[in-house]
């Protein structure tokens, strides 16, 4: 019984790949954009033409008192947004908070972006907030909780899902799918696109000892939607994903075979610590998007 | 999946997740099994959950998130954090262990918390707590998406340049601060 149904779950899996291309390759390509931060308000209308789109966090706009709404609006008004949530949580095997995922939708219906994101991860359980994005055993009953959590998520929020990568400090002995067949199956089964964190990607390669561009070549490349990266930092010789630095050299090649491999929509440059002038950070977008075109995505 | 299945992974999450935030702040343990519950016997059903997990990783995860803590709570209280310079660290990791945030604000609340505790903790001069105050105000307000701007502080403690810590301990340690602008540049001004 349990392996028939293990068989019709992969069946109805491949059935939603076939029909998911069709509404990710509609997707509008946005180019390379940054990740929104209010420290860059005042000089990002100077870098106006070399920023495509922006990437905002969702959580700053729940419940916005006036000032954060009129910088919603303005920001809305000037370039394409992508709300990027932090907390809803959708590996949380107690299921989601309806709340977050209704001031979520708020958020998305003031900026109706062609897509929206979160995590692959949970952050709550048991009542406790944990702050921070926890990984998930990569088994069966993972990918159950997830599927029903994104159902749940996409019959309040109709917008397209993609779904992030994280940086994974523990790794679980019980996995039963490595990185690669994890989240194809992720995409796959739920139909929504994947959000590659290339700098996570290449943090969790690292730390934990793999070959970054095979299990990349493993992804569905149709599903790779948009990518993040960032600069990390390395701590007791493991590699930290600090968002605060310039981007490494090996992370920059990482990208380039992602460019490579995947038609991609979007790329976002996150800076989190140590933030720059936005003059500097620039030069990264730059080189992103000649990248882009180099391979004329 | 089975319900049993759910259950299971549910009950690990609840596990992982009062391990990572019930742990922050304390310092590494030679034994990292014990610092992080792992070698009880069946006292608590989620240790058998967490019992195959590395506890170096555990560690470093906790250790993540409470750098995670420091550092928002660093942001939201600028002035006082200057002022306490190296102590900051020290005071926080201590604080930590003691209160753990939930909720939407719970980035805001962390910060309150962690004014309050220190308000019990040092016997600094009356102007930092002055300092603590407003910072403290101006969380709870922006906890509710208000940002409030202040126009005048009895003292200068905005002006705070650094902290010198005394090379005997039982010395309070002195502050430097700008306080005008003289014919030579900035006049720096020291507390008793």
């Amino acid at each position: 019984m349990g392996a028939a149904v293990a068989a019709a779950e992969d069946v109805v899996g491949v059935a939603v790949a076939v029909a998911a291309n069709a509404v990710l390759q509609s997707l509008p390509k946005l180019g390379v954009g940054l990740g929104y931060r209010p420290q860059h308000q005042a000089e990002l209308f100077g870098h106006r033409d070399r920023i495509a789109f922006l990437e905002i966090v969702a959580d700053h706009y729940y419940e916005p008192s006036p000032i954060k709404s009129a910088e919603l609006d303005m920001l809305h008004r000037n370039l394409p947004l992508i709300p990027h949530g932090l907390a809803l949580s959708l590996g949380s095997a107690e299921g989601l908070d309806a709340g977050y995922v209704k001031r979520f939708q708020q958020v998305v219906q003031r900026v109706r972006p062609p897509w929206c994101s979160d995590h692959i991860a949970f952050t709550r359980a048991g009542g406790i907030d944990i702050g921070h994005l926890t990984p998930l055993p990569k088994t069966k009953a993972s990918l159950r909780v997830l599927h029903d959590n994104i159902r749940s998520f996409q019959d309040i929020v109709a917008t397209p899902l993609i779904l992030e990568n994280i940086t994974e400090s523990i790794r679980f002995p019980e996995d039963e799918f490595d990185d690669a067949e994890f989240l194809g199956r992720v995409c796959d089964q739920n139909d929504i696109g994947l959000l590659l964190d290339v700098t996570n990607l290449y943090i969790n390669s690292v730390n934990h000892g793999f070959d970054a561009t095979s299990v990349l070549h493993r992804l569905p490349a149709d599903r790779i939607v948009q990518l993040h990266f960032a600069g990390g930092h390395i701590q007791d010789g493991l590699w930290i994903d600090s968002h605060a630095a310039p981007t490494q050299p090996e992370i920059w090649d990482l990208l380039i075979e992602v460019v490579k491999f995947a038609d991609v929509k979007g790329i976002i440059l996150e800076r989190d610590e140590h933030i720059p002038p936005l003059a500097e950070l620039m030069n990264e977008l730059e080189r992103a998007a000649s990248i882009l075109k180099e391979f004329g995505r | 999946m089975t319900d049993a299945e759910r259950e299971r992974l549910r009950q690990q999450q609840v596990a992982l997740a009062q391990r990572l935030t019930q742990t922050i702040g304390q310092p590494a343990d030679s034994n990292l099994r014990t610092t992080f519950g792992l070698e009880c016997n069946d006292e608590l059903r989620c240790n058998d959950l967490l019992s195959n997990l590395d506890p170096s990783e555990l560690q470093r995860s906790a250790e993540t998130l409470s750098r995670k803590r420091r550092s928002q709570t660093a942001s939201l209280l600028p002035i006082t954090v200057r002022i306490l310079g190296e102590r900051y660290h020290e005071y926080f990791d201590r604080f930590a262990p003691t209160h753990f945030p939930q909720g939407q604000d719970a980035i805001w609340q962390d910060a309150i918390c962690f004014g309050l505790w220190l308000r019990t903790q040092t016997n600094d001069p009356v102007w930092l707590h002055d300092a603590l105050r407003w910072e403290m105000e101006r969380c709870r307000w922006e906890s509710r998406r208000w940002f409030v701007t202040l126009f005048r502080m009895r003292y200068a403690v905005h002006q705070v340049l650094e902290q010198r810590r005394s090379e005997e301990p039982d010395r309070a340690p002195r502050y430097v601060w700008m306080c005008r602008f003289g014919t030579r540049g900035w006049i720096r001004f020291f507390s008793r």
